[in-house]
């Protein structure tokens, strides 16, 4: 919302917002509203000033006072108990997400929560997840209390079904650093007492010596073999199973190679084997993988509806108020639903004004009026006063749960087989092959050479490199993604993303700015009690438009007129009373005479009258993004790109006008179209992304072969995805598309680099000439310089690529 | 040369030890966050001492 006047430049002491409309002066410092100043009071009333010494201004301007009884759902047995981790009589812990949390401030702040609310006993913060562990006394402090006490310094948690439901499973993480931390200890004490064989004294050493060190490195490499690598061999063999090849059996092939071939030299001929090699790929191979895999630890890439709903609802028996978990609400039953909450399951109307905004659902931004009797859908926000519904169906089963569930593991089946799958393919096929012929060579010439020759040639041929490249080039660019702002799931997704040949976009929020509008005023005589008049009315309404001249009023901010007789009417405007005058709010007819002076494009119009006479009118201009035309035509000089809104049409023509197409631009679209039409794309052959936002998108994003969603806040809301586009990014675009086709061939020319190293290899293998030495050089070497080489590229091309825009 | 034998086992006994402790520091969930600890160690202690106004910026 852009605000034309800044008076002074003075910014808030707490949160560091201008000082603007509601500029208040307490302790000789600037706050920007009562919100900032109550939290500061109550901050420096529990001695927590320090908190302002961390870090510049950073405090989270506190929104509206939420309503009382808004956390009231906590006190409830059965809810507590699904979000406590623990519960005895006086000490209860709980873990809780706050997104709020930004800065060191913040950490402080939390970690000295027990001296803002007695009865909190210890806090403590995991910054990376966003998230903070309570330990407080039940008797003394409820957890209601506790999480309002939050949301008034202005960290409200993230309470929703999905933080009911059971924790994440972290265990994965801790099962590969400890691989890890045992495969490099073993790697390194393997090299220690294999140094005899490298400086070749091995001969001179007693044979006591020898088999003494090679019995230690056969015990350390068990290990390695046994449980460090054991996830590799376990792919390899599943894949085996299902008569499929992928990149983990030709590296089973060598590891199993290695150690048979070590096993078999260390107790049948005293040698020292080349266990070093094994741990050592083994080690660098489990370290490419954790370089993959450590992304991004508090984006959530897998939220579906459940982190959408409330945890519970407010169940009527009789005339007994109840809150209940939503899972439990049953075909039936009668519960309320207040101003602003989501409705959870596919219900009727029993009572109360109800105005649904079905935004999140269908795209369409326009509320709609429900009459008593009719059904309204899971998903809708009631925008009016607080209503009570009877279910119709349990939540599994609403229109929207279902349509979340419907296509279920079908993704499975047509996912794309990955780049580095078909080369193991070839790979695997190609190496077993040359083994076969070298073992075929020596039978005829020099039996005894068989075994060596084979065994030399798989261990050689183990595609360590090969298996680096990917993690290395792929972690890297995920990484160098985030800096600009697309947060990618896994490599499996930038894989994806460089095979892309469609590209869909959803419109509102996508490629709109979502809320973010801008507000004309054009003034004719308002006075200041005018405008509070007009943000009163308008804050009453559920509108959009009305919605959107609140805020560019300021209506949270500062007290509101009573005004009387309010009344909305459908499709027309408001009207309302105030002092003896009669005030409406709408289009030009409905307000009186409105002159526009000039009627400006793509913007809607709203007039203010004052019996009869107009005051003021408000052009409202829904934003598109910057950059939008140059965006679209960079893009579909390589992509074929769609549109799918979920809006009317009433902005076909400027769509026409920034894809240059009539065809492909569909509006009026619901979910489930939207999933069709991605789907009917993907049964043509093409490999289609999605883009868009919202719930309503979801379906469409889950149904593509990469979806991505755009939000303005990534630590937030955003459906379940396979890439998160933070809406600062969203003109890299098609720069992120061009960098992943990059990445790709980068590890394609990568791909050349280890084959040149394997061929050297093969060359000693073959003629069975293939000492530890060798082995223990050849396979360090070609892993790091295939490591060096794909994180160099990468940074190189990262850096042509959005060097140029580095300033905005 | 017997004694390499004593060196060898002790050095992989020792060697075993900081295994252990490398395991037991995963466990423990020391390698979950890796912000806040360094964050943390630079607030001051309880008492607040009214001039220090050092740590600002």
């Amino acid at each position: 919302m852009k605000r034309k006047e800044v008076r002074e430049k003075v910014s808030c002491f707490h949160c560091g917002d201008p000082c603007e409309s509601e500029h208040v002066l307490f302790q000789e410092k600037d706050f920007c509203c009562h919100g900032c100043r109550s939290v500061y009071e109550l901050l420096q009333a529990c001695d927590l000033e320090d908190y302002y010494d961390y870090a510049d201004n950073p405090g989270i301007k506190t929104l509206k006072a939420p309503a009382s009884d808004r956390f009231a759902y906590l006190q409830d047995e059965s809810i507590q108990t699904k979000l406590l981790s623990f519960k005895s009589e006086n000490l209860a812990k709980v873990s809780l997400k706050l997104p709020a949390m930004h800065c060191a401030s913040c950490i402080w702040l939390i970690e000295n929560f027990r001296k803002l609310v007695p009865g909190v006993i210890e806090s403590r913060v995991n910054f990376v997840k966003r998230e903070a562990a309570f330990t407080y006394d039940p008797q003394i402090v409820s957890l209601r209390r506790l999480v309002e006490q939050l949301a008034a310094i202005g960290y409200e948690p993230e309470l929703n079904l999905e933080s009911t439901s059971q924790k994440k499973n972290h265990r994965g993480n801790f099962k590969l650093i400890t691989q890890i931390g045992l495969a490099g200890f073993c790697f390194g004490n393997i090299m220690l007492l294999s140094f005899p064989e490298y400086l070749a004294i091995g001969e001179e050493l007693t044979i006591q010596y020898r088999s003494f060190f090679g019995y230690l490195n056969f015990a350390l490499a068990l290990p390695v073999l046994i449980y460090s690598a054991s996830d590799y061999l376990k792919s390899a063999w599943r894949a085996v199973v299902r008569r499929v090849i992928n990149m983990d059996v030709p590296i089973s092939m060598g590891i199993l190679a290695i150690f048979l071939r070590s096993t078999y030299e260390i107790f049948f001929e005293g040698g020292g084997g080349y266990m070093d090699s094994l741990s050592a790929l083994v080690f660098f191979l489990l370290v490419g993988k954790w370089f993959q895999q450590k992304t991004y630890d508090s984006l959530s890439f897998e939220r579906d509806f459940k982190s959408y709903f409330p945890i519970s609802v407010q169940k009527l028996d009789g005339e007994i108020e109840k809150s209940i978990g939503i899972e439990q609400i049953q075909p039936g039953d009668q519960f309320r639903v207040r101003s602003g909450e989501l409705i959870p399951v596919d219900a009727t109307l029993i009572e109360g004004d109800a105005r649904i905004d079905y935004s999140f659902v269908s795209g369409e931004s326009d509320a709609v009026k429900v009459q008593g009797g009719e059904a309204l859908y899971a998903g809708g926000r009631q925008t009016g006063a607080s209503i009570v519904l009877e279910a119709t169906k349990s939540v599994d089963q609403s229109y929207l749960t279902g349509l979340w569930n419907s296509d279920g593991d079908q993704k499975e089946e047509h996912e794309l087989e990955s780049f580095a799958d078909r080369v193991g393919k070839i790979f695997t096929y190609v190496i077993l092959f040359i083994a076969l012929s070298a073992g075929a060579f020596w039978m005829v010439f020099d039996p005894g050479l068989v075994l060596n020759a084979v065994s030399a040639v798989l261990i050689v041929a183990c595609p360590c490199a090969l298996a680096l490249s990917f993690p290395f080039a792929y972690g890297n660019a995920i990484r160098l993604a985030g800096r600009k702002g697309l947060y990618l799931k896994n490599a499996a997704a930038l894989g994806r993303m460089a095979e892309v040949s469609h590209i869909v976009f959803d419109k509102t929020g996508t490629l709109t700015r979502g809320s973010d509008s801008t507000v004309e005023i054009a003034e004719f005589e308002l006075s200041p009690l005018d405008k509070a008049v007009a943000a009163a009315m308008a804050s009453q309404s559920g509108h959009p438009l009305s919605r959107m001249i609140a805020k560019s009023l300021n209506a949270a901010d500062q007290p509101l007129p009573e005004i009387v007789n309010f009344n909305e009417v459908k499709g027309k405007g408001l009207k309302a009373e105030f002092a003896g005058d009669r005030y409406r709010l709408g289009s030009a007819d409905f307000s009186g005479a409105c002159l526009a002076k000039e009627h400006p494009k793509n913007a809607s119009t709203v007039c203010f009258s004052r019996n009869g006479e107009t005051v003021a009118f408000f052009s409202i201009k829904k934003e598109y993004r910057s950059g939008l035309n140059g965006l679209i035509s960079n893009l579909k000089k390589f992509y074929s790109v769609y549109l799918l809104s979920g809006d009317n049409d009433s902005e076909k023509e400027r769509m026409q006008e920034v894809f240059g197409q009539r065809n492909g631009l569909l509006f009026n679209q619901l979910p489930h179209q939207k999933r069709e039409f991605v789907a009917k794309l993907r049964r043509q052959g093409a490999i289609t992304a999605m883009i868009g936002d919202g719930l309503n998108d979801a379906a469409a994003l889950k149904e593509s072969d990469l979806g991505i969603s755009v939000a303005d806040d990534v630590f937030r809301f955003a459906p379940a995805s396979d890439a998160i586009l933070s809406t600062d990014g969203f003109h890299h675009l098609p720069d992120f598309f061009n960098f992943s086709k990059e990445v790709l061939k980068t590890v394609r020319l990568s791909f050349a680099l280890s084959f040149l190293y394997n061929g050297i290899g093969l060359f000693f293998a073959v003629q069975g000439i293939l000492t530890p030495v060798i082995a223990a050089i050849l396979m360090p070497i070609s892993s790091i310089t295939v490591v060096a080489f794909v994180t160099l590229r990468t940074t190189i091309l990262y850096r042509n690529k959005f060097a140029q825009y580095s300033s905005g | 040369m017997e004694a390499l034998f004593l060196l060898i086992g002790i050095s992989l006994v020792v060697a075993i030890v900081f295994l252990i402790s490398f395991l037991w520091a995963v466990k423990s969930k020391q390698y979950d966050d890796d912000f806040t600890p360094s964050v943390r160690m630079l607030f001051d202690s309880e008492t607040k001492s009214g001039s220090n106004d050092n740590t600002s910026n």
